[in-house]
């Protein structure tokens, strides 16, 4: 199961192994994420409703766990399509461009998605002139019920576009020692 | 334009939006640059949202047993028998797919694997069986739960359960005409019919005469006199229509038993039901979307697990890992739309847009024509969600001016932009069945012609007859 996710498109040259085994994790970490926050999102819900058309009573935790758990199952989804290379885009060009000039755009789009990535952990971390920029998104405030800061909910989003910024070198990395993008064959895409 | 730019350079859209946002911010005071982190952050946390993933699983929860093996069998049942059966079956089986999930692409795969190779070895013409394929699923995102319908409901603030039942008529609507087409095209070419395993053979005559149907037909057409008038629900005439039937040709003409029935009749029900369960919790209008999308997720696992019993661990645990990955990528659009509708909406670049329109195209139906022909360019170029996501906040300000509530342009816009997932040059229903087919792409949009101009045909009746839409609500 795990294996079939896991399953890299093998990097080659000097930093291929490097490559690869981080590929690799970033699978595995993200799949591990998926699955406990689904887990954590289904099972308060469901309770959650249930007992309110049952018997009025509700449980308070349940919306705060969902919002601590949703930003990180999201993160940890958008990351693993990106592995996938399943994001949403006009392939337009690249599709009448030859594979030559369209293994080079292909780099300049992950350059700019790690300039996007990078942008968004530098404005979340508050380098330069803020000073502490998660405190000030997140305040010390903390879920009431379930005592947790709320920050961690907002860590998944350095979390997520650290790994989607570090997906993008990787895939970066395999254009240029010239192995092709794979693009999965199954047509699960969103509509 | 940065925007454009970047989507030609096939950019991911969700990059695209937020690089875009930063090249418009750069000029602005640095404090605003947390705000946009907010703004990224917030769609995250917002409880609704949360119906993505939930509606995504359960249909693929559905979709990855045999509930789509039986609903095949349930449509070939139906309308197998007649001339072109196949090509009917894909559309009857839309219809039924997308009650259960709400993605145009996975109907598109899930029937187009289990029905175009048969077609191509019967002898349908190269390229009809792809068309009819990636034309009819499409009907899929007008029948609760639609996933587009979701998106649209939630950037927009409406009501996703009026949605749902908006989507209905439009949806039968577009069945019904792609039907009539395949009819006419299979009569003209004379197509052969479809095989059905002997015991699966059912003929109406076997349970109801000439006489029986009359009675039936007649005592429906009263309640829906009396619907009209308005005593009635709707959908009781529906149900107490059925229950006619049933009673009648059990007790009165006693020509009907359930133990006449194919017992993979009754296989097919539970995945029939899905639809009619979300159409039930969104009209009883006690529970919110999440809830329903958690309901039907509990649905999709019980009947997976107990009736079908065909759920495995390991099924369910690449389910989840599937549906992440989407969540993931419309959710990641989301985020980025958000972060630069903050911006649009800072420099009021939709209030601008429709002074604008109003004021260039003055008649509301040239403003409707317009965001029709608008929605069909980015629809033939952008893929389905992300399409719903950029145009909703921008035309839900212009539509009220023009008479349009926003259910009706919701729905309008999934019809238009659904268009879209079969026109090349990229079309991901087109894309897949084109590739299930083994054919040049030429060959299938030559058949495509009249089921345009059906789904055509059904936008402009949206578009301009609000009525329809209202007509469960």
């Amino acid at each position: 199961m795990l294996r079939q996710i896991i399953v890299a498109n093998e990097a080659t040259g000097l930093l291929g192994p490097v490559v690869n085994a981080v590929d690799t994790t970033v699978r595995a970490v993200c799949a591990l994420i998926l699955w406990i926050t689904f887990l954590a999102m289904l099972l308060p819900t469901f309770a959650n409703a249930v007992l309110r058309y049952t018997t009025n009573a509700s449980l308070n935790w349940s919306v705060e766990v969902v919002q601590l758990t949703f930003p990180w199952f999201i993160m940890a989804g958008a990351v693993l399509a990106a592995q996938h290379s399943r994001h949403i885009g006009v392939e337009l060009l690249v599709n009448l461009l030859s594979k030559r000039p369209a293994r080079w755009l292909a780099l300049v789009v992950q350059a700019l998605i790690l300039v996007a990535c990078l942008a968004v952990i530098y404005v979340y971390l508050g380098f330069g002139q803020f000073d502490g920029g998660m405190e000030f998104a997140a305040g010390d405030v903390q879920f009431t019920s379930l005592g947790v800061p709320q920050s961690l909910s907002y860590l998944a989003l350095l979390f997520g576009y650290a790994l989607l910024g570090l997906t993008a070198l990787a895939t970066a990395y395999r254009l240029t020692t010239g192995e092709r993008i794979r693009r999965d064959d199954d047509p699960d895409s969103v509509n | 334009m940065v925007f454009i730019a970047l989507l030609l350079l096939a950019t991911p859209v969700a990059h695209a939006l937020l690089i875009a946002s930063g090249v418009a911010m750069i000029s602005d005071e640095p404090l605003f640059l947390f705000e946009a982190i907010l703004n990224l952050y917030q769609p995250t946390s917002s409880f609704p949202m949360l119906a993505i993933p939930f509606f995504i699983l359960a249909g693929d929860l559905m979709m990855s047993g045999r509930f789509g093996e039986y609903l095949v069998t349930f449509s070939k049942m139906l309308v197998g028998a007649m001339k072109g059966g196949l090509a009917q079956v894909s559309v009857v089986g839309s219809l039924f797919f997308g009650g259960v999930s709400g993605s145009a692409v996975a109907d598109a795969s899930a029937l187009g694997n289990a029905l175009i190779p048969i077609q191509k070895k019967q002898g349908y013409p190269e390229g009809f069986s792809a068309a009819v394929n990636a034309s009819s699923s499409t009907i899929s995102v007008l029948i609760p739960p639609s996933i587009p319908l979701i998106l649209y409901g939630l950037v927009t603030e409406t009501s996703i359960p009026k949605l749902f039942l908006a989507g209905i008529v439009p949806g039968i609507m577009l069945t019904v005409l792609i039907f009539v087409i395949c009819f006419a095209i299979a009569r003209i070419r004379n197509l052969p019919s479809s095989p059905v395993e002997e015991r699966n053979r059912i003929s109406p005559a076997a349970f109801f005469d000439r006489r029986d149907a009359v009675i039936i037909v007649t005592a429906t057409a009263g309640l829906f006199a009396i619907w009209l008038a308005g005593w009635l629900a709707g959908w009781t005439v529906l149900i107490a229509g059925i229950a006619i039937a049933l009673v009648h040709t059990n007790f009165v003409s006693r020509r009907f038993s359930f133990r006449k029935v194919p017992t993979d009749l009754y296989k097919a029900i539970p995945a029939l039901m899905m639809p009619l369960f979300v159409i039930f919790l969104a009209r009883g209008g006690i529970v919110t979307p999440t809830e329903i999308s958690v309901f039907a997720v509990v649905y999709a696992l019980i009947v997976g697990a107990f009736i079908y019993r065909d759920l495995t661990l390991g099924v369910l645990l690449r389910c989840v890992l599937t549906t992440g990955m989407m969540t993931g990528v419309i959710m990641l659009v989301i985020m980025g739309s958000s972060v630069l509708q903050w911006i649009l909406s800072f420099e009021s670049v939709p209030e601008n847009l429709a002074a604008w329109m109003l004021e260039t195209l003055k008649e509301p139906w040239a403003i409707i024509i317009g965001m029709n022909l608008l929605m069909i360019v980015i629809g033939t170029f952008l893929d389905l969600p992300a399409a719903v996501l950029l145009l909703a906040p921008i035309f839900i300000g212009v539509a009220p001016s023009v008479g349009v509530d926003s259910i009706q342009l919701g729905v309008m816009m999934v019809v238009n932009l659904a268009i879209g997932l079969y026109t090349p040059p990229v079309g991901t229903t087109l894309f897949v069945s084109v590739a299930i087919e083994r054919v040049q792409m030429g060959k299938v949009v030559r058949h495509l012609l009249p089921f345009y101009l059906a789904a055509l045909l059904v936008l402009a009746l949206v578009s301009f007859v609000p009525g329809l839409v209202a007509v469960f609500l």
